[in-house]
């Protein structure tokens, strides 16, 4: 029973995927799968990006009560006393100790497992290798730039604008602007064959017809890059910014130490999805970066020993171990070309000989 | 306040915020004998205390929100009618499938999903299951009446299941009002069955939204999103063949 278990799952990638592929279906067509209720109550167990725009899914974005938090609670009462009270911010504190709470179990690995946005991203960069297009890395110094990014979305569309909006100060449309642009609404809806969200709104206010063509452009951007840029979306995303407030508390995590051989080695960050530059260079927490998705990968390509582990809590789930990587860098390399397997036979018998 | 589009006595649910909070439902003709509220978290039917202005709901009875069913019956020796609706206000809430499909007796039209979320859009189509003391009742006709002028009939499939498909009958006033896609439109569906000499009369009443492509271009989104790719080619090298 082990070997099948081995044949089937022989890696941690191919774990991943497979755990990919049961939470793409469920929050994509969980309404088809498991009916609709089922499939609600399932979604809102989940933090976000299983789009509530999307009418067959299980999905239920935590981004949408926070928004609408934002805008019709805080907004409207603030509007109205000038003063938040507690009956105000308990119910948006509900939602985001909800996160809290999933974080503090699953971590940052929201996105690398559950996230569909990050699955189809993922799966369209595979495309790219097959179709044939060469990566292109986010180097160290865009990354200087690109990072802040994501949480200027998140304070920006997710609390101010939705509080404002609330408070009068922007139009009512102006509500739920992160949905607005949100990529994984236009293309989670799309892979149910619904169009609804792919039209833009010709016909509302200017403000939403704007969001709509920020939102279709980058969408747009997103699918194309993604077959050369890994996750090029997440890069920006809010999810991930909110992701990294309490990823040092949660049970999940990330774990490096420090190891002599790193300086001239760094197959780590050249592994890992975001470009993170800190699993190579760093150690201990700051190893453990705000764009880490947890996907394991650097842990999987280290090619020593117990430097880089994903553990939960005490833990060690998956240690980096110079046999397995061994074995991983026959099937692909850690920028995920993958190898054709017979020249890698080959190979290996004319070691065995010399 | 009587309807013009509808001969049927609808319920009206209102929420009250502030001082009390609170709901009050209210019939559109006629009067009934009681009003019975079921929520999935409380299935057991409570019967609503009447006033002057309608009957009402205390903040206990509305539970923590999510699916709340109503009904109002009323019977003499002729005839039965019963008249149903339901309110969502968005909380914590239970799944209502077990609620609502759970056996009552009477005639009743019993929606496999009750329609959170605003999902009631022109165009959209929803289920119902018709049945007469909890057997199904196959070939039977729902009627849809609409505040947007439409009557439509639509008939149970063998296992006295309806499908109805809500029309695009929204009125230019409706939509050029402030509310856009929020606007809302009346519905009824009804039911007539005559059983052992007495005639049953069902009533489901609710709200629809306008169709959101009404407001939508799906050409432009398409090109948009045509652009945005564009925008991503530099970014597409062809892969460099390495020498070794
Ligand atoms: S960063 Fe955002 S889009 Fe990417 S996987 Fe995480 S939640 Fe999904
Ligand atoms: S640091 Fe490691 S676990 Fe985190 S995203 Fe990069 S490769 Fe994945
Ligand atoms: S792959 Fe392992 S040895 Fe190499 S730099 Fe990263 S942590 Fe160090």
């Amino acid at each position: 029973m082990p070997e099948r278990l081995k044949q089937v799952v022989p890696t941690l990638s191919r774990f991943r995927f497979l755990v990919q592929l049961l939470t793409f279906a469920l929050s994509v067509y969980g309404g088809l799968l498991v009916g609709s209720y089922a499939a609600e109550k399932i979604s809102t167990a989940l933090p976000a990006l299983s789009c509530a725009y999307d009418s067959v899914n299980g999905g239920y974005c935590a981004l949408v009560p926070l928004q609408h938090q934002m805008d019709h609670r805080v907004g409207a009462v603030m509007a109205k006393a000038q003063q938040i009270t507690v009956k105000v911010l308990i119910p948006v504190f509900v939602t985001f100790s909800t996160f809290l709470l999933f974080f503090f179990v699953l971590g940052k690995a929201f996105c690398a497992w559950v996230c569909p946005l990050g699955t189809v991203q993922e799966w369209l960069f595979r495309l790219g290798r097959r179709l044939g297009f060469g990566m292109t890395p986010v180097p160290a110094g865009k990354l200087r730039w690109l990072r802040p990014v994501k949480w200027l979305v998140l304070l920006g569309l997710v609390f101010v604008v939705p509080l404002l909006a609330g408070l009068g100060y922007a139009p009512h449309s102006a509500g739920n602007p992160y949905c607005d642009i949100c990529p994984s609404r236009i293309v989670t809806t799309l892979l149910t064959a619904n169009t609804d969200e792919l039209a833009i709104r010709t016909g509302a206010d200017g403000f939403s017809l704007g969001l709509g063509i920020v939102a279709n452009l980058l969408a747009g951007f997103v699918v194309a890059a993604a077959l050369a840029v890994r996750q090029p979306f997440c890069r920006i995303c809010p999810m991930l910014a909110l992701n990294a407030v309490a990823r040092h508390a949660a049970l999940l995590r990330l774990s490096k130490v420090e190891h002599a051989k790193c300086d001239k080695c760094g197959i780590c960050t050249r592994a890992c999805p975001m470009d993170i530059p800190e699993i190579h260079h760093e150690h201990g927490r700051r190893a453990f970066n705000e764009d880490c998705t947890l996907c394991g990968r650097c842990a999987e390509f280290c090619p020593d020993d117990g430097v880089i582990r994903l553990k939960f809590g005490p833990l060690a789930l998956f240690s980096s171990a110079r046999e397995y990587y061994k074995r991983r860098v026959r099937g692909e390399t850690p920028e995920g070309e993958v190898k054709p397997v017979r020249i890698v036979r080959k190979s290996r018998q004319e070691k065995h000989v010399g | 306040m009587a309807t013009t589009w509808s001969s049927d006595a609808l319920l009206r649910v209102t929420m009250s915020r502030g001082e009390a909070p609170g709901m009050r439902v209210k019939a559109s003709v006629g009067d009934f004998d009681q009003v019975v509220l079921q929520t999935p978290e409380a299935p057991a039917p409570v019967v609503l205390a009447q006033g002057k202005d309608g009957w009402t709901v205390s903040k206990a009875q509305m539970g923590t929100g999510g699916h709340l069913w109503f009904i109002a019956t009323r019977e003499n020796e002729r005839e039965v009618v019963r008249a149903t609706t339901y309110f969502f206000f968005p909380a914590r809430h239970q799944v209502p499938t077990e609620m609502l499909r759970a056996p009552r007796g009477g005639l009743e039209i019993v929606p496999l999903r009750l329609q959170e979320h605003g999902g009631t859009r022109e165009g959209s189509r929803w289920r119902f299951l018709l049945r007469h003391d909890n057997q199904p009742l196959p070939g039977h006709l729902l009627t849809l009446e609409t505040e947007g002028g439409t009557r439509q009939q639509f008939m149970a499939d063998a296992d006295g299941v309806a499908e109805v498909s809500f029309p695009r009958d929204f009125t230019s006033e409706r939509l050029n009002a402030k509310e856009g896609m929020n606007a809302r439109q009346e519905f009824v569906l009804s039911l007539d069955h005559v059983s052992g000499g007495k005639r049953f009369l069902t009533t489901y009443n609710q709200s629809y939204n306008p169709d959101r492509m009404r407001e939508r271009s799906l050409a432009l989104g398409v090109g948009v999103f045509a652009l945005g790719m564009v925008f991503a080619v530099p970014l597409l090298r062809r892969k460099e063949k390495k020498n070794a």
